[in-house]
Parts: C-alpha cells; sequence; structure tokens
C-alpha cells in the first residue's frame, strides 16, 4: 500500500498547505491543486453536498500524484469514516467530536482488529486494485491513515485535553466559523473569548504532541496561526479561492 | 510534460502491452489494469458511446501511475483528435484509414505549426496544469504523442504502402474483424483473402519502419501475431475480459451442478 508521507512529515514536525476543496470536484482538480504546490487536497462531505461516488472519483485522480487525499466526512459514524478510507482516503477529518469517547470510537473506526473495528477488504480503491500480503496491507493501512478531529462546539472545547490525550488522534483542527458560533460570537476571530479558547486548544493539542490545523480565510490569518503553532494549514475553498481572484481583477480594471 | 513511455519503447523496437477499455471507465479501471500489467489504456470512443468527460476523468486517473492514457477517436476529425489530445490523451487512434492523404491529416492534427494545423492550449490537462516554456512543451507534446492508423479497410489495404510511408503515423494498427468485413469475409480469419492482406500490411511496416498492432483474445492469435512481427498488443476489451473469467469460474460449478 502506498504510504503517507504527508502523515510521517507531520508528526516529523513539519509544516504543511492545503486545499479546502468543496465545490469544484472535477477530474483535474488535484493536478491542479498540486501544481499549485498544495501538499494536501481536503474533500468537504459536511457541507458540499458531495456523494462517496464524487470522492471515489476525486481519490483516484490523486493515485500518483504526490498529493495526499484526505475527506471531511459529513457526520461522526463508522460507515462514513470506513468508506472514505476504503475509497483511498489517506485521512480523515471528523466534525464536531466533543468528548474522549467519540474520539476513541473514531479511532477505532480507522483501525483494523485487534487494534480497532474496522472491516477489511482488500484489492479495491485503497491498496490500489493489487495483490500482496493481506497482514502487510493492514498494517499499513493503519501506520498510513491521518486521523484528524475538529474541535468546534463549546462541548469539544470543555474536552479538548481528554479528546487531544487519546491515542491515534494525529490533529486537532479548528472549526473557526463553528467554533466562534458556538461560543456566541459569529465569526469574531478577534473576540477575546473565541482567542482564549483558541489558546486552550493548542495548549491541548501540543501538550500531547498533535498537529494542530485550521481552514485560513487568507494570507494574515495563516500567518497568524502558524505563529500560533499550527502547522498545519489549509486554504480554501475552492470556491472562495476563485472568486476571490475573479474579483480582485475585475476591480483592479474597474477602478 | 510527461513523456510517453510507450512511444519511447516501441521506436526502440520494445514490445508494449496495454489493454482496450470500452465499457468500464470507471474511477479505479487505470489502476485496475496498471496492477495487472497493462503499460497503456486505450480508451474506446468510436463504438463505446463514452464522451470526453468519461475520457478526461480516465486520463486525470492514469496520472502518475505508469499507464499510458489514449484514445480511439470516433472519426477522423480534427475536434475529436486535438480534444482527446488536449485532455491528456497520449496517443490516438484513427479508425478506418483510407488512403494516405487521409494519413497525413491526421498527423497534421496531432502537430502544432509550423508541423501541423493543432490549436494550442497550455497550462491544462495535457500539460498537468503547469506554467513552462511553451515551445519546450510544443516539442514535449511532439514528442510523447503517439499516432496510431487503423488498417480495417480494403482501401486501407489497397493503399497501405502509401499510408505507412507518412511521417508521423507511428503505429499501423490491424482492425481485424472490420478488416475481414470489408473484404466480404467476416471473421473468416483463415480466408486467403485476409491472408494476403495482413502480407502487404506487414510487408508495409516493415518497409517504412512501422510498428504493427492488434488487439488480442487468445494466446493463440497473440503467438500467431507476435510471430508475424507484431509488437503492441491491446488485450481485451474490459467487458470481454470479465465475461470471460466469469464464464470460466463458472465452468467447473456447471460441470458439477451437471450442466453443460
Amino acid at each position: 500500500m502506498r504510504p503517507n508521507p504527508l502523515k510521517n512529515r507531520l508528526l516529523d514536525g513539519g509544516t504543511s498547505f492545503g486545499l479546502f476543496a468543496f465545490e469544484f470536484f472535477s477530474p483535474g482538480l488535484a493536478q491542479i491543486a498540486q501544481a499549485a504546490g498544495a501538499e494536501f487536497l481536503l474533500l468537504d462531505m459536511e457541507h458540499s453536498g458531495a456523494g462517496i461516488e464524487t470522492i471515489k472519483q476525486q481519490l483516484a485522480c490523486c493515485r500518483g500524484l504526490e498529493i495526499a487525499p484526505m475527506v471531511r466526512v459529513p457526520a461522526n459514524q463508522y460507515h462514513f469514516v470506513a468508506r472514505v478510507l476504503d475509497m483511498g482516503a489517506l485521512g480523515v477529518m471528523v466534525p464536531m467530536v466533543e468528548t474522549a469517547e467519540q474520539a476513541r470510537e473514531i479511532v477505532k473506526w480507522t483501525r483494523y482488529p485487534p487494534l480497532g473495528r474496522r472491516g477489511a477488504v482488500l484489492g479495491g480503491a485503497h491498496d490500489d486494485y493489487s495483490g500482496g500480503d493481506a497482514r502487510e496491507k493492514l498494517a499499513a493501512a493503519n501506520e498510513r491513515c491521518l486521523v484528524m478531529l475538529q474541535i468546534e462546539t463549546d462541548i469539544g472545547l470543555d474536552n479538548v485535553e481528554a479528546i487531544a490525550a487519546v491515542e491515534g488522534v494525529d490533529a486537532i483542527y479548528i472549526g473557526f466559523l463553528d467554533l466562534s458560533n458556538f461560543l456566541g460570537v459569529p465569526g469574531e476571530v478577534q473576540d477575546p473569548r473565541y482567542l482564549a479558547a483558541v489558546a486552550r486548544i493548542a495548549a491541548a493539542a501540543q501538550r500531547h504532541g498533535r498537529v494542530l490545523g485550521t481552514l485560513a480565510p487568507g494570507v494574515a490569518f495563516a500567518r497568524e496561526y502558524l505563529a500560533k503553532g499550527f502547522r498545519m494549514i489549509c486554504f480554501g475553498t475552492d470556491a472562495g479561492l476563485m472568486q476571490a481572484a475573479l474579483s480582485e481583477r475585475i476591480q483592479a480594471v474597474r477602478g | 510534460m510527461r513523456p510517453n513511455p510507450v512511444k519511447s519503447k516501441l521506436l526502440s523496437g520494445e514490445p508494449v502491452f496495454g489493454t482496450f477499455g470500452w465499457e468500464f471507465l470507471v474511477p479505479g479501471l487505470p489502476q485496475i489494469v496498471r496492477a495487472a500489467g497493462a503499460e497503456f489504456l486505450l480508451m474506446d470512443m468510436e463504438h463505446s458511446g463514452s464522451g470526453y468527460e468519461a475520457i478526461k476523468a480516465q486520463c486525470e486517473m492514469a496520472r502518475g501511475i505508469g499507464l499510458v492514457p489514449m484514445a480511439r477517436v470516433p472519426a477522423n476529425q480534427y475536434q475529436y483528435i486535438s480534444r482527446a489530445l488536449d485532455i491528456g490523451c497520449m496517443g490516438i487512434m484513427a479508425p478506418m484509414v483510407g488512403s494516405a492523404e487521409e494519413a497525413k491529416f491526421i498527423v497534421s492534427c496531432t502537430r502544432y505549426p509550423p508541423q501541423g494545423r493543432r490549436g494550442a492550449a497550455f497550462g491544462f490537462a495535457h500539460d498537468d496544469y503547469e506554467g513552462g516554456s511553451v515551445s519546450d512543451k510544443i516539442d514535449a507534446a511532439h514528442a510523447r504523442t503517439l499516432v496510431m492508423a487503423l488498417i480495417e479497410t480494403e482501401q486501407g489495404i489497397a493503399n497501405i504502402d502509401a499510408i505507412a510511408a507518412v511521417p508521423g503515423i507511428d503505429v499501423l494498427w490491424l482492425g481485424h474483424f472490420d478488416l475481414t468485413n470489408f473484404l466480404g469475409i467476416p471473421a473468416q480469419f483463415d480466408h486467403p483473402r485476409y491472408v494476403e492482406a495482413i502480407d502487404k500490411l506487414v510487408a508495409a511496416a516493415n518497409k517504412h519502419g512501422k510498428v504493427l498492432a492488434c488487439m488480442t483474445a487468445d494466446e493463440t492469435w497473440s503467438r500467431a501475431y507476435w510471430n508475424k512481427g507484431f509488437r503492441m498488443f491491446a488485450v481485451g476489451v474490459d467487458a470481454m475480459l470479465l465475461q470471460g473469467a466469469i464464464r470460466q469460474g463458472m465452468q467447473p460449478l456447471r460441470e458439477l451442478a451437471g450442466r453443460s
């Protein structure tokens, strides 16, 4: 099975930039993002309406490229997590994680027995339809999956230390819009309550050696969060980036 | 631009084996055939109903996995040939090539000016959405594009020497079934007129240094055409391979059940 070099780089302390895609699931998307320098492609299923067939096609388009494809599942359920891994996602992001129990369950869904509870199929998309030793494949699959949990509710924030402590959790992702919403300061990412929450999440993640990630709506935001120790930054959304570039050019010539 | 290892192997005399995709243009297909050892995936647009969107997705999924995607276009028209190349096909197969003029036109559709008449778009699928020098890309595109002429009509055989002589035609691909049809001897592959036509095809290819290619469905056929000097084979088509495997798997069960 193909390894996930991105996971190793991140766990070794590296920083990585990627694209969060919600809208333009065309066959060229992965190569377009890679040619622009993206190291990972995060495909959203929570808010985009993308279904498993679209995700499967996108994952197939990433095969053979260096860009690491990962999927945000629509809900914290086994069948979503396991299916996107079966389609070839190298990592999974789960939204609105609120307790350590949930985090432990999620990690189990990404691991084959006896480490977890993931059902197995081999010779499919995730192992590139190839043969080989089953034990090695199961171990490689357990090894390569990057588990990213989103802390974006008040309850998740209350339990962030316990969630970050769960073994197998690789990255803690902030959902900045939802987190500000659940804290009662919608979109106010400079509000002291929001900043205090980010500091608490960052401290919990760093204490347990977890990678910190966030979606960055802009360059200033990305710089600010890099300075806070965030190492997995995705830009996006794809539609937003296109709009911004288009609007900038139209404004520039319209004056 | 990525090179085309199938073309470089063929031009240096090495044999190349791949498969013909007609029916199952699903996201996994390129990797499925690659994992089985295929070096190229030739996708049919002439008889399969596949459009450019399906072919484009396959080309994108073949990127980086060591599989060369190519298409058989539905007709020998500029817009079919150039579009197949623009979406990332590294070679095209032109059906029912009947004359040297037609062969020259086909080659001209695959070459940018001044060598040909291909319109240019860069920073898209065929050059991996990347930047870089346009003239380098043009040279790379010319170097990698494999042009395969299907010889499958009585005119194609009648004009085979002139067709084979056209510079830029890399491969003479035998369309064996259609050829028997157009010779009025459907599926009679032992018929003297078919055998004579194959001899003419082989002689023309050898004289002009062109690669001989065909589809194969079984070992007997593979051996026979290998011995004639054919060096590019497509095993398949996909749907028939699946059918064959199902049939073969069922045979012992049918015998156990006492069914013929």
